[in-house]
């Protein structure tokens, strides 16, 4: 009977620090990239998936570089501007920046100039190279590709909220402007509505 | 405070062994107790020194929040903005999970102590954080994040209007909100935000003693000079009995000088023992209070070149936090004596089993009975403001701070880039005569 009890108390000892042990580790598990994990409600990667995936559709199913090749003979030069971020979080929109960009590029009748920090890095390293490099190595300033248009955007949101609930709508304007005249080619726009209902008590 | 009382008339020996027994809740320190030492670490050696103290000190657990929080206003007073935003957002996160009510948080509020939930803060340091990461991103010239940071505010705010109780509104978050669009080039939300922190401070200045500030009052009126605003115009002239200036003069440009100084007030625990005359039993009464206000400034001065403008009020924290506490006092003495009941319901029933069981437990519910003390204590007592013309650039901004009982002493700020036509913010921190003014200096230029 004793031994009974002993062998009891032991598996159960056992148990609880199993279970001690798993509640302490940290646990990660693989998950598709493009599965649907929403934990704050906040602005997450399926948002910016979605986003990208139908400015991408827009920018790329809209004929306007098609009527350039045929208006100038070659393809046109694009350089992503700033995406401007006027929501009410703090949002990291390279990412969508950078699908849609991807995109563009690997497009056929698109060419893509560096911009921004890259573009300064560039220019860095050719002002380096006029240094130090080769000459018959080295690449010569003055000779970047001027961009025919810019692709900028803004992302926005409005915020309605009751108590725990909110609806948040997030809406992505992006727009393609000529270089040359300010004349805007190309606008796509979407837009994203969430319901979230915070917790009113927890353990 | 502690009181001892005793109601029979006490032997020596009984009153020997209250008086032990008494400093029983001295064994565990609360995080307020424990936190005395950054102050006076921060107000003697600055923001550096208390920062590494406050590490050391931190518990994590239900303070976690309240760890970073401190963190976080360390941070950016010793000018490390990006790291002071990281621990204030991990502040935000944590207390938005916490800040549904917890079921067992309550039941222990009510049986053990006021303080064994965890810390979520008082809705105005929840708009504070905003603010103070508003600042940071302000500082580093970001402002589509400092945008970010005043629509959560917004968001904040909004949501505290249909509260009861005087913190319904945020004078001073509303008008750094209307500073951010107005930088921006955003006019209408800059004049929105304007007005309602005119309104904010016109309906709250019993309760925060603070007047509409001046700067504000131009704000409005440069905001509002536009012919669709002729008739808000004219009555804000009337009332602020002011005529509009530009936003700088001659060629320069402006700085707007945003100057906390000393520290928000810390929570004292007044405490009543007791002894009952039949049983022996312990009882333990513990409530908060404030102490004394931690502001070292009654006025200050701040030139530069040619001009002098005096700093204004624009937000007195340590005012809010009294007046929360106020607020919140009929619900903790509630509690409170709801703690006395269950405890001595659990002393009476441990004592039926075994009487030995009886005096742990009762030593237990005299000891654990403390209060809440927790609070953003490293938060500025007041925000004082002054808007200064800057005709140079880099420019020089001296600040003449007068001390209770007269005592002047003064700082300069070098180097201020102001640009023409530009403003140009600078966030300073006065502790104490004794310490050089804290200026964050990191993304000027």
């Amino acid at each position: 009977m004793h031994r009974q009890i002993r062998n009891t108390a032991t598996l159960v000892g056992a148990m609880v620090t199993l279970i001690a042990l798993a509640a302490c580790t940290t646990q990660v598990a693989r998950v598709d990239s493009d599965e649907e994990i929403d934990l704050s409600g906040q602005w997450n990667a399926t948002d910016s998936r979605l986003v990208s995936a139908q400015i991408i559709e827009e920018v790329m199913s809209h004929p306007w570089a098609e009527r350039y090749h045929d208006e100038h003979g070659r393809a046109p030069v694009v350089i992503i501007g700033q995406v401007r971020n006027r929501s009410h979080e703090h949002i990291n929109v390279e990412t969508f920046i950078n699908d849609v960009e991807r995109e563009l590029i690997n497009a056929a009748n698109v060419d893509i100039v560096a911009a921004g920090d890259a573009r300064e890095e560039l220019r860095a390293e050719r002002t380096d190279q006029a240094e130090h490099a080769a000459e018959e190595t080295r690449k010569a300033m003055g000779r970047e590709l001027g961009a025919d248009f810019m692709l900028q955007g803004t992302l926005n949101s409005i915020v309605d909220q009751e108590g725990r609930r909110e609806v948040v709508f997030y809406q992505v304007d992006m727009h393609l402007t000529s270089l040359a005249d300010n004349r805007r080619v190309w606008a796509g726009q979407k837009t994203i509505k969430k319901d979230v209902q915070r917790p009113r008590a927890r353990f | 405070m502690r009181v001892a009382v005793c109601k029979r008339a006490a032997t020596p020996l009984r009153a020997l062994l209250l008086a032990a027994v008494a400093l029983l809740p001295l064994a565990c320190a609360t995080p307020g107790e424990r936190f005395a030492t950054v102050d006076s670490a921060l107000t003697r050696d600055g923001p550096e020194a208390a920062l590494s103290r406050a590490e050391s000190l931190a518990r994590g657990g239900g303070n976690a929040a309240l760890d970073h929080l401190h963190a976080g206003m360390l941070l950016h007073m010793a000018g490390d903005f990006e790291a002071s935003n990281e621990r204030l957002e991990a502040a935000a996160r944590r207390m938005d999970a916490d800040d549904p009510f917890s079921l067992t948080e309550g039941l222990a509020a009510v049986t053990i102590a006021e303080g064994v939930g965890a810390f979520v803060g008082q809705p105005h340091e929840r708009v504070a954080l905003h603010v103070i990461r508003a600042f940071n991103f302000m500082a580093q010239q970001q402002w589509d994040a400092a945008r970010v940071e005043a629509r959560q505010i917004d968001l904040r705010l909004n949501a505290l209007a249909g509260r009861s109780g005087f913190y319904r509104d945020d004078a001073f978050a509303r008008y750094v909100t209307g500073l951010i669009y107005e930088e921006l080039g955003e006019i209408d939300d800059a004049r929105i935000a304007y007005r309602k922190a005119y309104r904010a401070y016109d309906e709250q200045r019993e309760t925060t003693g603070v007047p509409v500030p001046r700067p504000l009052q131009q704000a409005l009126l440069r905001l509002t000079a536009d012919a669709a605003f002729a008739d808000e115009h004219a009555a804000l002239r009337t009332v602020f009995a002011t005529t509009p200036e530009p936003a700088g003069r001659g060629e320069g440009g402006r700085a707007i000088v945003i100057l906390g100084h000393g520290l928000a007030p810390r929570i004292r625990e007044i405490s009543v023992n007791a002894q009952h005359p039949q049983t022996g039993r312990l009882y333990r009464v513990a409530v908060p209070a404030y102490g004394d206000s931690r502001q070292p400034l009654r006025d200050a001065r701040v030139t530069s070149g040619g001009y002098e403008v005096r700093a204004e009020v624009v937000q007195d924290i340590d005012r809010l936090a009294r007046e929360s506490l106020s607020e919140r006092m009929p619900g903790i003495l509630a509690r409170a004596a709801t703690r006395v009941a269950a405890k001595n319901q659990m002393v009476g029933q441990a004592r039926d089993q075994n009487p030995v069981l009886g005096v742990l437990v009762n030593l237990f519910t005299f000891a654990s009975e403390r209060v809440d003390d927790r609070a953003w204590t490293t938060l500025p007592g007041q925000y004082l403001l002054a808007e200064v013309p800057v005709d140079d650039d880099p420019a020089t901004i001296a600040l003449e701070l007068r001390g209770p009982g007269g005592r002047v002493w003064r700082e300069q700020i070098t180097d201020v880039r102001v640009e023409p036509g530009q403003t140009r913010f600078v966030f300073a921190h006065a502790l104490s005569p004794h310490v050089p003014l804290h200026r964050p200096v990191a993304g000027e230029g």
